[in-house]
């Protein structure tokens, strides 16, 4: 053996001690064995630094691959990932909060008994429940809404003042990062009560074999966003605010009655869409600058479309950011 | 009975580090070669995927360790590994699905050339 192949091989020996040790007990003598015969083969100092350097090229990902499997997401790498639809009573769960977020909006409109922030308060516990229900169960589909919810109320609430609301006769004028207290909670019931690991496996393991669960998560950033109305006073508000619960509770919908990637980022972009839609007919229908007093001064047309751009482009990377993790998985899976 | 549709498409490795041992057992090395060869040297592993490919393709069941059938001219044990009847099926089943897609291909492409 050349003393090229025996730095080579002791080299090879090194990196091997990277894999996880339960892959390197199995396979690593073997791979040894394979690499020095494929490079005992190769003739010439051209030849063997091209057999290393694939080797080299190919280590980061072969490693990633391993280390990631062997925690996460074991028997998944050899097919594609299989998208199923829900049935109707989870689809009817998974737009529950949706819903339920647009009816809160619309009643914290209207004068009705309630204080505005019972009403989300109501819809942060809902949120959590299903949270809790959905990680019991290992994390099927909808449950990727509820936990959109969660985080989205803690963090609305958590910059939230609340003067002259009192709890259990504590008042609390700013909440701060006690609004994350009651997700933080239910993590920790939900482990307790699983006393196990394997449904935050299957949160993991779900969001890298379909990255379409984490869009659905963020998809509830966007209906909070665009369903809220805040400081709005056209006259047919309700009907706007009820055209946009719909709008997105449709989406929902569809999105859970999908079985393919196309399909649900069409319906998730169909429900964006129709929300900005929406609101840009109430706004162009409702003169806010002469309600609060603004110079009645118009933006020029281009300037309405370029805003209109900016904003699309920037919820729709928010949307769909978690594409590159389908993505990296292709990139990751041509190697096996 | 597993369904073993669901698992189609097969990645272009998957698919030939099993067709490499449709004809028989092999070590891991043979698979290597066998790899490169019907693929016309696109795909090379590298021993890094080609086990990491192997421990997947063991875990699901798509393959099994078994007696080394060629004489070892070292004095390590060599592994090697075959089809499961399991993989077998899959295999088939991925070769039928290639089979109907190249010959929806050629009968538009007769169709286009006779036009």
């Amino acid at each position: 053996m050349s003393r090229l192949v025996c730095l080579a091989v002791g080299i090879y020996r090194v990196l091997l001690n990277l894999y996880p040790a339960d892959f390197r007990t199995e396979f690593g003598a073997e791979m040894q064995a394979v690499f020095e015969q494929a490079i005992t083969n190769r003739v010439g100092f051209g030849a063997i630094a091209a057999y290393c350097l694939r080797e080299l090229r190919d280590l980061p990902a072969s490693l990633l691959q391993n280390y990631w499997f062997s925690q996460i997401g074991e028997g998944t790498m050899t097919t594609q990932p299989v998208l199923t639809k829900s049935s109707k009573w989870e689809t009817f769960l998974g737009m529950l909060p949706f819903l339920a977020f647009g009816l809160a909006s619309m009643m914290s409109k209207v004068p009705q008994p309630f204080l505005d922030i019972n009403l989300f308060l109501g819809c942060y516990l809902l949120a959590l429940g299903g949270l809790l229900v959905g990680w019991v169960r290992g994390f099927p589909l909808w449950t990727y809404s509820y936990l959109g919810w969660s985080l989205v109320f803690a963090w609305w609430w958590s910059d939230m003042g609340t003067y002259g609301f009192s709890f259990f006769g504590l008042p609390i004028p700013d909440w701060g990062w006690r609004f994350w207290l009651p997700l933080a909670a239910t993590a920790i019931i939900a482990l307790l009560w699983t006393r196990s690991l394997q449904p935050l496996k299957a949160f993991f393991t779900g969001i890298w074999q379909d990255w379409t669960r984490l869009s659905l998560a963020l998809y509830t950033f966007l209906a909070f966003v665009w369903s809220l109305y805040d400081e709005n006073h056209h006259p047919y508000l309700l009907l706007f605010m009820l055209a946009s619960t719909l709008s997105v509770s449709a989406g929902v919908w569809f999105f859970l009655s999908s079985d393919r990637v196309s399909g649900r980022v069409f319906s998730l972009l169909a429900g964006f869409v129709s929300l900005m839609i929406i609101g840009g007919i109430c706004d162009a229908t409702w003169d806010y600058r002469a309600y609060y007093g603004f110079p009645n001064v118009p933006d020029p047309w281009y300037l309405t479309i370029w805003r209109g751009v900016m904003i699309f482009s920037f919820y729709a990377v928010i949307l769909f950011w978690p594409a590159l993790l389908g993505w990296l998985r292709r990139r990751l899976r041509p190697a096996t | 009975m597993d369904n073993i549709l669901a698992h189609l498409p097969l990645r272009e490795p998957t698919f030939y580090i099993l067709l490499s041992l449709s004809p028989g057992p092999k070590h891991g090395y043979a698979i290597m070669k066998e790899v490169e060869i019907l693929s016309e040297s696109r795909l090379l592993l590298s021993t890094g995927t080609l086990y990491g490919a192997i421990k997947r393709l063991l875990d699901d069941g798509w393959i099994r360790r078994v007696e080394d059938p060629l004489p070892n001219s070292t004095d390590r044990e060599r592994k090697a590994y075959a089809l499961t009847e399991q993989g077998q099926r899959l295999l088939s089943a991925e070769i039928e699905r290639l089979r109907k897609m190249v010959s929806v291909a050629k009968k538009i492409q007769t169709a286009q050339e006779a036009s």
